[in-house]
């Protein structure tokens, strides 16, 4: 009891900091939403939920001390650029529920608070081009808005720091993301909210290494007939570092799709966690939506925990999910050895080929080595 | 010389015990078939020699090129010359053809000392190894055996047979499943690689490969032993009579 008070107290205390934090106010994008939800939400309780296998109060602790960085946007081809200390002519043009983000992930709502550094980013090109790179140490938040009928395709490299991109995919518009994670000493949130309108579509491809403490959330909202959502990639996670992955795919809208794959491998010491929720609303009937997840422990003290979970609130879908955790292929094993390839290089072969069943981007393949 | 030799092997899978005591010695420029029904051991067999895991030996000897394999791993035993050919050739998903084998040959010279194959040089041998097996070099760029045919999986077994040149082949059941157009292509190959240096033992249920290869021994193996041995007429015997027909040895 005495422990639970003191961890209440510690939350109260974090959320107060939080709240008081003086931060430079931004034409086009309100703070006091973020604000106004935390202080009625609150902080979640640590290492339960959600956060069970991440260290919250580290990653907010971590936010509170970060700066701001320009530098982040590289390359841009067909975007409209604007900084957040230039007041914008389309800042109406945004819609009020890009701050809806659900509750779950109250580290949205800190960088919301906290950002000190962004941009929003409109395409103005049927088909458009976008680098965004490391800003290691800053606290960031993009906004990103796919127009009508446009292509547009981001690479994105994030080591540490909190980032958050909210993306707006209008009807008929593409969206291909690829975002690689590098291995870092230092502490990372990233989190990327995508909202789907009628037929459009959304390629999310990710690749990670671990790092100290590693959580990235990917927040996937489908609010249009006939939208569609392909996410996959994978992660290599070694020595003591920390990798904790959340999909929320919400079917909200009737005959949408997704389908997700992802691989993981834990070596050494290392923690992974994947937690794929697929939830279909009421009035998202005739729907479909798949996930696999596989994980592979390659050391006897490597950790992979994976947790499906499918909210389902209509009868007239099409489901299957599935994550599993286990060791490298015996018979595979055998096989190769079997053709004198000796058992470090055949599980090295191995292992990047159940990678490379999910890794396809340039810049995952040249991280992971495949 | 001789390339194995078997003497009263006793051995167990998952601890109940399938070969009940075998001989058998194979030399060089020989082709040996063993016959028997469904459940034998033959396969059985074949995994022991090759020393996969849960395949212990409990009784007897096993001599590879005049050494015995106690203790020596799988690769150990790929490198001094056994080839297991596999009954149920296995998918490797995420890994091509052409990497698995530059990486198997690559083993081999580099465990007798030489330099790993050139590039150019490797892809000449395996596109002519490929065409002679009446194999597409798409086979090369595609994952091991993952959504190849019964046929194309065999033909890729007998590609790397062609390719790291054994010394001694043990190919389980790598007649099953084809069709004759298949068995043909696979049993030439099969004729290529025998030579005076090195040599085969067919595992089959079928009599038929033995129309396309000629062999010098042919043993019949019923519940984890051998019951009788013979040349290829042995084989026509078991066609006409069935192996109950034998009678234990
Ligand atoms: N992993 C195992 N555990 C227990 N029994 C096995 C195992 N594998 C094979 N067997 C048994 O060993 C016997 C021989 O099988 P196998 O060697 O596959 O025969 P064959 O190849 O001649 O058809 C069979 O009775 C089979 O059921
Ligand atoms: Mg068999």
């Amino acid at each position: 009891m005495a422990v639970t008070q003191t961890a209440v107290a510690a939350q109260g205390d974090l959320l107060n900091r939080l709240l008081e934090k003086e931060v430079q106010e931004t034409p086009w994008l309100d703070r006091s939403a973020s604000r106004s939800k935390l202080n009625c939400v609150g902080l979640p309780m640590p290492w339960k939920g959600r956060w069970q296998y991440t260290d919250f109060q580290a990653l907010v602790e971590d936010a509170l001390t970060l700066d701001g960085s320009e530098d982040a946007l590289q390359a841009c081809d067909g975007i409209e650029v604007n900084r957040l200390d230039q007041p914008s002519s389309e800042a109406q043009a945004i819609d009020p529920n890009t701050n809806e983000v659900v509750s779950e992930f109250p580290l949205v709502d800190v960088n919301g608070l906290l950002f000190r550094s962004g941009t929003k980013l409109d395409t103005t090109a049927q088909s458009a081009r976008l680098s965004i790179t490391d800003a290691t140490g800053s606290v960031d938040r993009h906004l990103i808005s796919v127009a009508e009928d446009a292509n547009l395709q981001v690479e994105e490299s994030f080591r540490s720091g909190n980032r958050v991109t909210l993306c707006y995919v209008r009807q008929n518009a593409t969206l291909e993301y690829a975002l690689t994670m590098p291995r870092s000493e230092k502490l990372g949130y990233h989190c990327i909210v995508v909202w789907l309108a009628k037929d459009s579509t959304l390629k999310l491809h990710l690749a990670s290494k671990g790092s100290q403490i590693r959580r990235n959330d990917v927040i996937v909202n489908t609010i249009g007939k006939n939208a569609s959502a392909t996410l996959s990639g994978g992660w290599l996670v070694d020595e003591r570092d920390h990798l904790d992955t959340q999909i929320y795919m919400n079917h909200r809208v009737g005959s949408t799709h997704s389908e997700q794959s992802f691989h993981g491998v834990v070596d050494d010491r290392a923690r992974s966690a994947f937690s794929g929720f697929i939830r279909i609303d009421r009035d998202a009937s005739a729907s479909e939506a798949h996930l696999t997840n596989r994980n592979i422990a390659l050391s006897p003290l490597a950790r992979a925990h994976a947790q499906p979970e499918l909210e389902i609130y209509t009868d007239d879908v099409i489901c299957s999910h599935g994550a599993t955790t286990g060791h490298l292929d015996a018979d595979s094993l055998f096989m190769m050895r079997s053709r004198g390839i000796d058992e470090d290089s055949a599980r090295a072969m191995l292992t990047k080929g159940f990678l490379r069943q999910v890794v396809h981007s340039e810049g995952g393949t040249s991280l992971l080595q495949l | 010389m001789k390339l194995l030799e078997l003497r009263g092997l006793v051995a167990s899978v998952d601890e109940k015990q399938i070969l009940n005591g075998i001989d058998l010695t194979v030399n060089a420029g020989e082709v040996h078939a063993i016959m028997g029904p469904n459940g034998s051991g033959k396969s059985t067999l074949s995994n022991v020699l090759a020393g996969r895991d849960g395949y212990t030996v409990t009784e007897g000897d096993i001599e590879l090129m005049g050494t015995p394999v106690n203790g020596m791993s799988v690769e150990e035993r790929a490198l001094t010359g056994l080839f297991l050919g596999f009954q149920h050739p296995i998918e490797i998903p995420g890994v091509t053809n052409m990497e698995f084998l530059k990486v198997a040959i690559d083993s081999h010279r580099i465990s007798i000392g030489e330099e790993e194959m050139n590039t150019r040089d490797f892809m000449v041998q395996v596109r002519d190894i490929s065409k002679r097996l009446e194999l597409s070099t798409e086979f090369l760029k595609r994952f091991v055996n993952v959504g190849f045919s019964g046929g194309e999986k065999k033909r890729n077994e007998i590609l790397q047979l062609m390719l790291l040149r054994p010394r001694l082949a043990f190919l389980d059941e790598t007649d099953s499943g084809l069709d004759v157009d298949a068995l043909q292509v696979v049993a030439k190959g099969i004729n290529e690689f025998r030579s005076g240096d090195n040599g085969v033992v067919l595992v089959t249920h079928y009599q038929r490969l033995l129309n396309y290869i000629d062999v010098d021994f042919v043993h019949i193996m019923v519940n984890g032993t051998i019951v009788k041995s013979g040349d290829a007429q042995l084989a026509h015997e078991v066609e006409a009579q069935g192996y109950a027909g034998l009678g234990k040895a």
